[in-house]
């Protein structure tokens, strides 16, 4: 199957798709072509999103209110809050957070795809007993990872609609008033639509891959994505509360 | 089996493309435009008065310091930091003992020269007297020529020796004058009334002085009963600043208390303008031009030299004048279509009230910025040229641009100096409004 025909597939047939990995001889353009791709997705995103003033605004907002609610619990004084914000609004310009969030995407496009990778190849080792070769595994997660690349495209979609950065295809885009420190608040945002999408096309990957059956395998590679969402939840709020 | 995948495919890519053109097509459509959240405010009438605020420090209106005009060591020091003294007490006394001896010895030399006089009077006398005799005796041609030129001319040494000892006698009598005098400036009092306001010698301490420069600075006396409060105003300010205006004058220590007084000197030059070369190019790059201003206290309270004062220099006086808060006030790049009503700020002459708005201007739109405050219109933000008079610590003056009732914004800060264009859509925030001079950041001054 030629490499765009994969690429398309994925999204509909992607039983097929990893049959034919598992077939074919190693493709690196199966894993480098969708990272590649959600570079320029994650950087267009992240310059075009970095230019809405409303966006600006609500996380202007988010860090005002983050911060107003430490004076209220006494832990720092007005003064020191005004002084944060200031320092805060010194290394938060448009530029700024366009730049780092171009190198945040970029890296997130490559550790993503070779995280999951490992872990698909982790998993078939130490719970399924068996052996797939790591490059197999990055096939997959690099083509699943498409999904994720669409998933970066409807968010983007949702995040300029709803004019603020935590509209995201979840359940927290029904919460208007999102809150970073609320652990409900980010629980919802992790039950996201396109992530457990994802999850389930790397089950059926390392289903097809290790020749178990798809309810197993999918089991597997959803507790794990809930194990890492709730270490990632759980991070977060502390980060919050700190 | 075929058919299905074609089916399936064809339901899943219809789905993403249907999703992904519905999302597009929502965004593109609906292009929400975020309000910026600001506070407003009704245009007013008021009074106001401009003031300069200068902070400085409080001095007497007059301190003497006390330096010797002879050397030595101090053998009396009857005066402690913070005493009273008056005109005449006795300050410092230098040990005399050398002084003393000199005018001795001047006293000799007067009297040696008095006698000096004296001998050469008796001689001038006899030698006369022999001239005389001599004068006739030649006139009759009983004595030679010789002789009488010998005697002629030992009866002018005789005058000349007469008027050297009478110059011997002035020198004399100067330099026991002079010995006396420095003998009196041994003993140094108080030229003033006042308190003896810093002591920095000691008794036993040696001083050094000299009539023509100043020697040891032993002590300052100074009169507590007319303070000044000389500040430094910047050179945007000074020219506003006339004598005679009043000033509010709060001083640190007094925290409870509030004195007025009046200016009465201002400074014709800026401080270190009479500094050369490069000590005085380093000092400008240092420090702000600065004038010195003084204002005499109405007031008598225990002040103390040296107390930190802030005054508040009323400049200006104005009733029932258009007033904006000056957070309102800001700069924007003219529009074309209202070049014409423009403030350039470059020539007004006025502090700029706040930072240029757009985020990235450029040299020459930073150099033509205008005053503008923005003005509510149907939910949306009007940028409006203004002209600007007078400020108190609140408002600003409008002199042009906008009349009573007008709905302008008045905060927050970055959503005037920075956020907020002509036409920006804009929410009433009421929640966070802070209320003219409660703006940490609003004030141009």
């Amino acid at each position: 199957m030629p490499l765009l025909a994969r690429m398309m597939n994925v999204f509909a047939v992607p039983g097929e798709v990893f049959d034919d990995v598992k077939r074919s001889a190693t493709a690196p353009g199966s894993w480098l072509a969708p990272i590649l791709l959600a570079c320029v997705v994650g950087t267009i995103s992240t310059l075009i999103l970095f230019s809405r003033p409303e966006i600006l605004q609500e996380m202007r907002g988010t860090r005002a209110k983050a911060m107003q609610q430490q004076v209220e619990k006494g832990k720092i004084t007005q003064a020191q809050a005004d002084e944060a914000m200031v320092m805060v609004e010194k290394f938060t310009t448009p530029t700024i957070l366009k730049v780092s969030g171009v190198v945040g995407a970029l890296a997130v496009s490559f550790v993503r795809v070779f995280w999951w990778a490992f872990a698909l190849w982790l998993l078939a080792l130490l719970l399924l007993r068996a052996r797939v070769p790591y490059l197999k595994a990055l096939e997959v997660t690099g083509l699943a990872s498409l999904i994720g690349t669409l998933g970066m495209l409807v968010t983007l979609l949702l995040q300029i609609n709803f004019g603020r950065s935590t509209a995201t295809p979840s359940l927290a885009l029904a919460v208007s008033d999102f809150d970073p420190s609320n652990k409900m608040h980010l629980v919802l945002g992790a039950l996201n639509l396109v992530q457990v999408w994802m999850v389930l096309v790397l089950g059926l990957g390392l289903a097809r891959l290790t020749g178990v059956p798809f309810a197993r395998a999918s089991l597997l590679v959803m507790a794990f994505y809930f194990l890492q969402t709730s270490a990632l939840v759980l991070m977060g709020a502390g980060m919050a509360a700190l | 089996m075929n058919s299905s995948r074609k089916r399936r495919k064809l339901i899943v890519f219809s789905l993403i493309g249907l999703g992904l053109v519905g999302l597009t097509t929502w965004t593109l459509l609906r292009n929400k435009e975020a309000a910026v959240p600001v506070q407003t405010e009704k245009v007013s009438r008021r009074d106001m008065t401009e003031i300069v605020v200068a902070n400085g420090r409080v001095e007497p209106v007059t301190q003497v310091n006390i330096s010797p005009e002879v050397s030595g060591e101090i053998v009396e020091l009857p005066v402690v930091e913070g005493q009273s003294v008056r005109k005449g007490d006795l300050l410092v006394r230098i040990k005399p003992q050398q002084y003393e001896a000199s005018r001795d010895s001047a006293r000799a030399n007067y009297e040696s020269a008095r006698a000096g006089l004296t001998t050469a009077q008796a001689q001038l006398a006899r030698a006369e007297a022999e001239y005389l005799r001599n004068k006739e005796l030649f006139d009759k041609r009983l004595v030679s020529e010789s002789l009488f030129v010998e005697v002629e001319t030992t009866y002018n040494v005789e005058r000349a020796r007469l008027k050297q000892a009478e110059q011997q006698i002035a020198n004399a009598k100067a330099a026991l004058e002079r010995a006396e005098e420095d003998l009196l400036k041994t003993a140094i009092y108080s030229p003033l009334e006042g308190t003896v306001t810093r002591l920095k010698s000691q008794l036993g301490e040696r001083v050094h002085g000299t009539a023509m420069m100043a020697g040891t600075d032993i002590m300052t006396v100074a009169n507590l009963d007319e303070m000044d409060a000389m500040v430094d105003i910047g050179e945007m300010d000074i020219v506003l600043i006339k004598s005679g205006q009043k000033a509010r004058l709060e001083v640190d220590a007094f925290r409870d208390q509030k004195f007025t007084g009046a200016v009465y000197e201002i400074a014709n030059a800026s401080k270190g303008s009479g500094t050369t070369g490069t000590s005085a190019a380093a000092a400008a790059s240092q420090e702000a031009t600065k004038f010195e201003v003084k204002i005499r206290f109405n007031e008598k309270a225990a002040l103390r030299p040296g107390m930190s004062v802030t005054a508040e220099i009323e400049t200006q006086y104005r009733t029932n004048v258009l007033a904006v808060p000056i957070a309102s006030v800001t700069t924007r790049p003219p529009k074309h279509n209202n070049s014409t009503n423009s403030v350039e700020t470059a020539d007004s002459g006025k502090p700029d009230p706040q930072p240029p708005g757009p985020p990235k201007p450029g040299r020459r739109e930073r150099e033509k910025a205008i005053e503008v405050v923005f003005t509510v219109d149907n939910g949306r933000a009007r940028q409006q040229p203004v002209k600007i008079g007078i400020s108190d610590e609140d408002y600003w003056e409008i002199t042009e641009g906008l009349e009573a009732g007008d709905e302008i914004v008045t905060g927050g800060y970055r959503a005037i100096s920075r956020d907020l264009q002509d036409g920006s859509k804009i929410t009433k925030d009421t929640g966070t409004g802070k209320k003219p001079g409660q703006d940490e950041k609003g004030s141009a001054r």
